[in-house]
Parts: C-alpha cells; structure tokens; sequence
C-alpha cells in the first residue's frame, strides 16, 4: 500500500520504518528541511534501538522516502498518517494547531478516497475537527472527494518501540465505517500473524 | 480515549507504588519486599509497580495532564488524575532531598555525579526527566555535577541542561566518579546494573550511593562498604 505520514518524531519516523519494512511503500513528511535533509543522510533525530538499521535498509532499498512536500506525498497515497506533536497547552489541554494544520494541508492536497489516520494522541472529538477541517479545505477547492477518518493511537514505548510496532499488542481503530477499517485491517495483519488482536470501537458515541 | 486511559493507568500504577514507597519509608518497611509480595497476586501482578523517582517522558505526564483537563471542560473534576500527577511531581524531588538531608543545604565545594540522564532506558529522550529535577536542585545549592549517559548527553547539553553551568559531562560511567562526594543513580540502564563496586569505591571521594531506581540490594551493598539510599526503605 502506498502511505503517507506526517512528523517525522518519534511515532512517525518508527510508524514509517516499520510499515515499510512489512512492504509498503511510504513517504514520511516534515515541514522541517533540515531534519528531512539528515534523514536523507542517514542521521537520525533520536535513538532507538534498530530503528537506524531499519530506516537506512529501507531508504536504500527505495521503499521509505523523505520529502518537505506534503501535497505530493498525500495526493499519491491511499492512507495518510497524521504523526505530528500535540504537545500540552498551558491549561495542560492537548495543543491541536499541528494536527490541524496538518488536516488543512491535506483538504488542499488530496485527489482521491483518503483514509486520514489520527495517529497523534488526541482527545475524544478530534476526528470531528480533524473532518470539518478537510471538508471545509476541499469546499475551498470547490471539489467533492470522499474520505474517512480513523483513529489508531500509538502504544508504542520508546526503547522497545520496534519490537512493539512489529508485535504489538493490540491495534485500536476508531472508525465509523467498514470501508476504512478493512483498509486498516489489511495494513496492520501482517503485524498480526499468529493472533488478530485488532480491536475496533467508536470513533466518538454521538448523543 | 483509549490511548489516555492506557497512559493514566500506566501513570497511576507508578505514583501508587510510590506513595507506598513514601509511607513504607516512614513506618520503617522495605517497599521492595512489599513489591515482591503483592506482584505475585495474579490480579496485581508486577509490571509497572516498581518504585523510583518519579517518571517522565513524553507521554505519562502530558497524557495524564490532558485527560484532567478534558475531563474538567465536560464538567467532571478527576481526583485520581490530579493525585497522580502531584505524587509525580514530589516524587521527583525524593532523591534530592536525600541528598540534602545527608549533607545539607550548603552543597558549595561538593560534587555529585549522575548516573542517567535519559526518562528511561535505551533512549536519549530527556523530556520530563528526573534527572533535570534532581540535578536543577543540587547545583541551585551550590554542588557540582558530572554526569554520565550512553545516549543522552548531547541532548542534555543542546536543551535541557544547556543553561547550567555547573553540570559537566563524563565519557564514561566511572570517569564520573572522579572525587565525587557521591554518585547518584537516575535511569536504570544496563550498564549500571553490575558496576565494579571496588572500582567505584577508589574513584568516589566517599562511598556512598543514592539509588532511585533500587536496582542492589541493601545487606550486599552494606557487606561492600557503601552508604546506600534508596526509594521506599
């Protein structure tokens, strides 16, 4: 499949890692050039055990690409992680500009059906925003494009993040429809070889 | 939700242990042999109840902090968040006051090397970490230190710790042990699980070891000669 993520931190650059190295074929995006200019170097911005290996093999072997271009990345992929900081605001509130900004720029940049996965850790509710925000990108565009939003938070611990993505032990999809979660189902069974532990459930109960 | 609520019980578990940490000190018990007892109830079990100074990273106590808030914006006030986090917070000051009780408020003209910079093991990730709590307070009192990390250090001197000038930095786990007055051990990694303790005792100006993470056992460490704190004893 071919993926998009967006934020090269923590939980995007081991996402894209890992999802390559199962043989998709994936762009990870970042604003930043100069952080997408050392991973095109091979420099990595933190340490994780194996995690340079696995970048490095699947950078040379073309299957994990870097770029600072957002647009081309997701209007040629069929799922687009959103994997940007949402740091804590002074309220201790989820700070969500980067998430959104995030949904903008995808509402400007998709040309075809889009699973957008909120792979950041946000509050409940977020997949509404992150959906009004595209949808008000696309009416700006003037253009009807069909998309789903999912959310499929990350469990991974730093210092055995690799060994937890490729083993994990469970995968939650919040979705509202079963077009998108087939489509999250297939990306992550290979992950899930000898147990499905995929486990499904609301995106949000609506009252 | 899912995610939050997986990091609030993960944080949760750990602030518990610690405040029965705090207690067991008090009353005189031994919170490692109290782990050891209840980790083998099957319905408690032993992960993520082991006592230390406090956790930090990324997630624990933004995540914590954000399931508070969003909790308080849909009318309900979490007690047990709230507690959590606070019990966090002192937990981090646990060692330095150890420190403090032992030699005093005045800490001119001593050096303390550390042990660990990094949140946790097999990372170089210092956001939140105890050891900027612990070292912040030391040398606001006047001390030294020379730290020691396998993978922090450059991520200590470019953020977190740039703008203290009374940390300096060790190449190697005993290189900071040099004519420090005592070594204090913030992040459990590998390498300082089976130091050479005759090693130590002829670097360190004194033989005497704050542990945070209770990785020896007290007796043992008695037998060799040093002065050993720990969390919860």
């Amino acid at each position: 499949m071919k993926i998009s993520v967006i934020g090269t931190g923590y939980v995007g650059l081991v996402s894209g890692a890992c999802f390559a190295q199962m043989g998709n074929t994936v762009t990870c995006v970042d604003i930043d050039e100069q952080k997408i200019a050392s991973l095109k170097e091979g420099h990595l911005p933190i340490y994780e055990p194996g995690l340079e290996e696995m970048v490095l093999h699947n950078y040379k072997a073309k299957t994990l690409h870097f770029t600072t271009h957002a647009k081309e990345a997701i209007a040629s992929s069929k799922i687009c992680f959103i994997a940007v900081g949402t740091p804590m605001g002074e309220d201790g509130s989820a700070d969500l500009q980067y998430v959104l900004s995030v949904a903008k720029t995808i509402g400007e940049s998709m040309q075809e059906y889009l699973v957008i996965v909120d792979k950041s850790t946000v509050p409940v509710g977020t997949a509404d925003k992150v959906r009004q925000t595209i949808q008000e990108a696309l009416d700006a565009r003037a253009v009807t494009i069909e998309f789903d939003i999912v959310s499929n938070p990350e469990f991974l611990k730093e210092g055995a993040a690799i060994a937890d993505f490729m083993r994990p032990d469970r995968v939650v999809i919040g979705a509202d429809n079963q077009k998108a979660l087939d489509i999250m189902h297939d990306l992550y069974a290979p992950f899930m070889k000898t147990r499905d532990r995929f486990i499904s459930m609301d995106i949000k109960v609506q009252r | 939700m899912t995610k939050y609520t997986a990091n609030a019980m993960l944080a949760t578990k750990i602030s518990f242990m610690n405040e029965i940490a705090n207690i067991c000190e008090r009353v005189g018990a031994d919170v490692n042999q109290v782990r050891n007892g209840i980790g083998s109830d099957s319905r408690i079990g032993y992960s993520f109840i082991y006592p230390g100074c406090g956790y930090g990273g990324s997630c624990f106590p933004k995540d914590v902090q954000a399931l508070a808030k969003t909790a308080k914006d849909f009318g309900y006030t979490p007690k047990i968040l709230d507690a959590v986090e606070a019990v966090n917070y002192a937990q981090k000051n646990v060692m330095g006051t150890k420190v403090i009780d032992y030699f005093g408020e005045d800490l001119k003209g001593k050096t303390f090397a550390i042990w660990g910079l990094a949140f946790k093991p097999e990372t170089d990730d210092m956001r939140e970490a105890s050891s900027i709590t612990i070292i912040n307070t030391l040398t606001k009192l006047g001390a030294k230190i020379v730290a020691y990390d396998p993978k922090a250090i450059k991520e200590a001197q470019k953020h977190y710790l740039k703008d203290n000038a009374s940390v300096s930095y060790a190449h190697s786990k005993y290189e900071a042990l040099k004519n420090a007055d005592a070594v204090i051990l913030v992040t459990e990694w590998q390498e300082f699980r089976s130091p050479d303790f005759d090693e130590m005792k002829k670097l360190l100006k004194n033989p005497i070891f704050f542990d945070g993470r209770n990785q020896f056992n007290k007796e043992r460490m008695k037998e060799i000669g040093f002065e050993y704190f720990q969390i919860g004893v």
